[in-house]
């Protein structure tokens, strides 16, 4: 009110140019009193990112010499190109348009978390009532906007080549999608190696490699705009199709997980950080699943689906499986407070919580449901096949095929059960002895350095004995049944020397010596909630104010400002 | 239990390690409502961990932490509520005001509509930044930094305030209007904890004062009863630092002083002798009158002061190494 009286007494008192001055500032001052409450509704992140961002040089620059750039472009188009020149324009404008999506939003949003480390102001976000999640989410958010605001350039140049000859609304869309795309997931990746590198020295190098991978990635966008010059948006066959969704589904997920990942780097320790992750690797696995499934209805003749469905899910879950191997078993009480009460709670939901026990047990769990996918597959081929009207001749061939290798298959599961039942025996055994002496958060890095050390291992060893029982003569197999990238599936018949009996005793034991530890984690019973906790909980939910007071009680109490000398 | 629920800020046997690093090992203290407890040690004493791990950035290896009754690992975003925390950095942001800083910080903190509003408004306002609230935070002195982090720890009108280092690196007259600040929010009952190596700053502002050296507390107690001050009862013993001065020989009054046993000779000049005397007001009475009965020919006789830097000293000097 203050600043619009002294708006209305400038008009008032001045004249001419500055009459209209003032007007524009009160008008200003009114629209954003008017606007003002509806930033409420958007992340307080989103809006300081915003305003810091289109305030920045950088943001200035690059908006105006894209601008400068399409102007060029559209100008140079007419004067030059006589043949093709829709397509020609188009291309032209994918290719300015690529720079601020591949390079320049990733890289902004990139330092942006990066600088928060950087500078020690994460501490003070940190400490604020926001959750991670509102965090990360507020700094892509920011990333969007610029997005939008580089695109909002040139969208009427690429809107406008839709009346020119030879381009088709496939031609748009497609181009806009991937490069939008693509820009979001370097983005996500962008704030996922801010968040994985936060040392300021390391942050020198990271930053180096990364504006290197991104132009790159700008360079390949290019490649893949002139290259695909004539097919590339003439609308859709069955196997794009295919490409696109599974190229759609493994990058948005990656993408899904990634950031789900960065938060839980800076959630507060005592925080449940697991959780999130795991439904987002469940997801991941859902959506490879569900992809296959229509691979397989859209085209039966792909008889090593569910080899390579095992052998994807098998060294997916072996990553997956180190990291959560090593996660602290000690669960802080805040977790503890929300594990589940009941039996059929634990039983179904304890899975998700955090824990080395409970991530072993979800990493086996999922490289079984794996398994059993692929079997269910083998088995309800007709129905599949009928209900696609397939031939029932091709249907054959599949199930053969398919029965013959299911000796294979359990092998290979049990072999990546092997790998992760060790690891977890590492961690529980070894690791925590000298856990003490390094921060929580290495666990799962240390963790998967073990798995992929042992992993190589085996598989050296595995290649070197086979080695030596070929000097007498002798044949295993053993290296191609140990071999670290391809787990056995095939040769089953011929692994019937006493190693491969042995190895297959010792796993099971391995197996089950780890599932019954791991187990022990579901007796962790949950806490009671401090009642005064439930007591505040209650308000906060309708209530966004802090500690559930109303504002006069809190902010009525403010201290008046102390005299200063010169005031009076 | 009961003692956690009613303090403020409260710390019970707290350990935190870095590997073979103890930074805190096993402190316990507790910070009233409207007290200001002020925390002194050296660079390295942990004072800072401590405060980490108080402002929910930190996790303790061992022991509890609570602040207004709420356990700052299991409940760190009730606590933030509650809690302000201002860092020994200024953590600002480039291409920004002040009102666009204070801003996000209470929009951070929950604040919406006209409460965000007043609330920038009031801070502003006690802070002395109104002036200032367009400006960039890249133009503002150290000073006016300092303020504006203080509003920002303020914004959402904390009960708790922890102030890292508030006073380092101001000028004397940003000192004196940080002090004022300070004592204005104690007096409106707020709970505070100051760390600073400006010890006579917080012998002014603090209530008691805790010291902390190579992770473990050494003392904490009022600024008076650490200053040895405590006590009025004169049947009470207590150590003092007394200062002689004399117009005889100096030898003489070193004879007279070796003589006796109950008397720490600290330092002698020309004509003057200051020693260590612990008695109750009675035997300090004897003492001397003995001594002006003795040859040496004094003129005056007073206990020497004691600062808090002294009690700093002699707290810290070799005990924990």
């Amino acid at each position: 009110m203050t600043e619009q009286k002294s708006a209305i007494e400038k008009i008032r008192l001045s004249g001419g140019a500055a009459d209209s001055a003032a007007s524009l500032d009160f008008e200003v001052s009114k629209l954003d009193n008017f606007l003002d409450p509806l930033s409420d509704w958007f992340s307080s992140i989103l809006i300081k990112e915003a305003r810091q961002a289109v305030k920045s040089r950088q943001f200035v620059w690059t908006y105006v010499l894209q601008l400068v750039l399409v102007a060029a472009w559209t100008a140079i188009g007419f004067a030059t190109l006589t043949s093709q020149l829709g397509t020609g324009l188009l291309l032209g404008y994918f290719v300015i348009l690529g720079f601020p999506l591949a390079v320049i939003i990733p890289f902004s949003g990139y330092r942006s978390l990066a600088r928060e480390f950087d500078d020690g102001t994460i501490r003070l976000i940190s400490i604020t009532t926001m959750k991670p999640r509102q965090i990360i989410l507020g700094k892509f958010g920011s990333a969007l906007i610029q997005l939008v605001l580089y695109l909002s350039v040139l969208a009427p140049c690429i809107s406008f080549t839709y009346l020119l000859e030879g381009i088709s609304i496939w031609a748009i869309v497609v181009g806009l999608l991937i490069s939008i795309g693509g820009s979001i997931f370097l983005t996500i990746f962008g704030l996922f190696l801010a968040g994985s590198f936060r040392s300021r020295n390391l942050g020198v190098g990271v930053s180096v490699v990364f504006s290197i991978a991104l132009g790159f990635a700008y360079f390949l966008w290019i490649v893949f705009c002139f290259e695909t010059y004539d097919g590339m948006f003439r609308g859709f066959g069955n196997e794009k199709y295919l490409i696109a969704t599974g190229f759609t589904f493994s990058v948005g997920s990656t993408a899904l997980l990634l950031l789900a990942s960065v938060v839980a780097q800076i959630s507060f320790p005592s925080d449940n950080r697991s959780t999130l992750l795991r439904v987002m690797m469940l997801l991941q696995q859902m959506l490879f699943f569900g992809w296959f499934c229509q691979l397989l209805c859209q085209e039966p003749f792909y008889r090593d689906v569910p080899k390579v469905i095992l052998m994807i899910t098998g060294h997916y879950w072996l990553l997956m499986g180190f990291l959560m191997c090593g996660e602290s078993s000690n669960l802080s009480r805040r977790v503890r407070r929300s594990l589940p009460g009941t039996l059929a709670g634990r039983i179904f939901l304890s899975l998700f919580m955090p824990g080395s026990g409970r991530g072993f047990l979800f990493a086996m769990a999922n490289v079984w449901a794996a398994f059993l996918f692929v079997m269910l597959l083998v088995v309800f081929e007709n129905f599949l096949f009928d209900w696609t009207n397939q031939t029932r001749s091709r249907f054959g061939t599949n199930i053969y095929a398919s029965e013959a290798e299911i000796p294979g298959m359990i092998i290979s599961s049990l072999f990546v059960s092997w790998y992760l039942s060790l690891v977890f025996l590492f961690n529980r055994f070894l690791w925590r002895r000298i856990s003490r002496k390094f921060e929580p958060g290495y666990g799962p890095v240390i963790s998967l350095f073990f798995g992929v050390v042992l992993v190589a291992m085996v598989s050296v060893g595995s290649f070197l004995i086979e080695a030596f029982l070929s000097n007498y003569g002798l044949r295993s197999s053993l290296a191609w049944a140990f071999n670290w990238y391809r787990v056995s599936f095939e040769d089953f018949s011929s692994l019937t020397s006493v190693f491969f009996v042995a190895f297959v005793i010792q796993a099971v034991m391995v197996l089950m010596f780890a599932v019954f530890l791991a187990s022990r984690d579901f007796l962790v019973v949950a806490v009671e909630t401090p009642e005064r906790v439930l007591i505040e909980r209650q308000p906060t939910k309708t209530n966004r104010l802090p500690v559930g007071e109303s504002i006069d009680e809190i902010f009525g109490e403010l201290p008046a400002a102390p005299r200063r000398d010169d005031e009076a | 239990m009961s003692e956690t629920v009613e303090a403020m800020i409260q710390l019970d046997r707290v350990t935190r390690s870095f590997g073979d690093t103890l930074a805190v090992d096993d402190i316990s203290f507790h910070v009233g409502a409207g007290e200001v407890l002020g925390f002194i040690g050296p660079n390295g004493a942990g004072k800072t961990t401590s405060m980490r791990i108080l402002s929910t950035l930190d996790t303790p290896t061992s022991g509890e932490a609570w602040v207004d009754g709420f356990s700052v690992v299991d409940d760190p975003d009730r606590v933030r509520r509650r809690m302000g925390w201002m860092p020994d950095g200024f953590g600002t942001y480039p291409n920004i005001n002040c009102e666009e800083y204070l801003d996000f910080f209470a929009r951070s903190y929950g604040l919406r509509g006209k409460n965000r509003l007043r609330a920038i408004r009031n801070v502003m306002g006690f802070t002395q930044l109104n002036q200032l609230s367009k400006k960039p935070i890249s133009g503002l002195s150290k000073g006016m930094k300092q303020r504006l982090c203080l509003g920002r720890a303020l914004i959402h009108n904390p009960k708790v305030l922890i102030l890292d280092e508030p006073a380092a690196g101001l000028d004397p007259r940003a000192r004196i209007e940080l002090r004022e600040m300070i004592l204005e929010l104690a007096n409106e009952g707020k709970s505070l904890l100051i760390s600073s190596h400006i010890l006579s700053e917080l012998a002014e502002v603090c209530d008691r004062v805790a010291i902390i050296e190579k992770g473990k507390l050494l003392a904490i107690g009022s600024v008076d009863s650490l200053l040895n001050k405590g006590s009025e009862d004169s049947q009470e013993e207590k150590l003092v630092q007394l200062e002689v001065k004399f117009i005889s020989e100096p030898s003489e009054a070193v004879r007279w002083f070796d003589a006796r046993n109950d008397a720490e000779l600290i330092s002698s000049t020309e004509n003057s002798i200051v020693f260590n005397y612990a008695a109750c007001h009675k035997r300090q009475s004897k003492f001397l009158a003995e001594l002006v009965s003795s040859k040496v020919e004094i003129y005056e006789f007073s206990e020497k002061q004691t600062s808090l830097e002294d009690v700093f000293l002699s707290v810290t000097r070799g005990e924990v190494q």
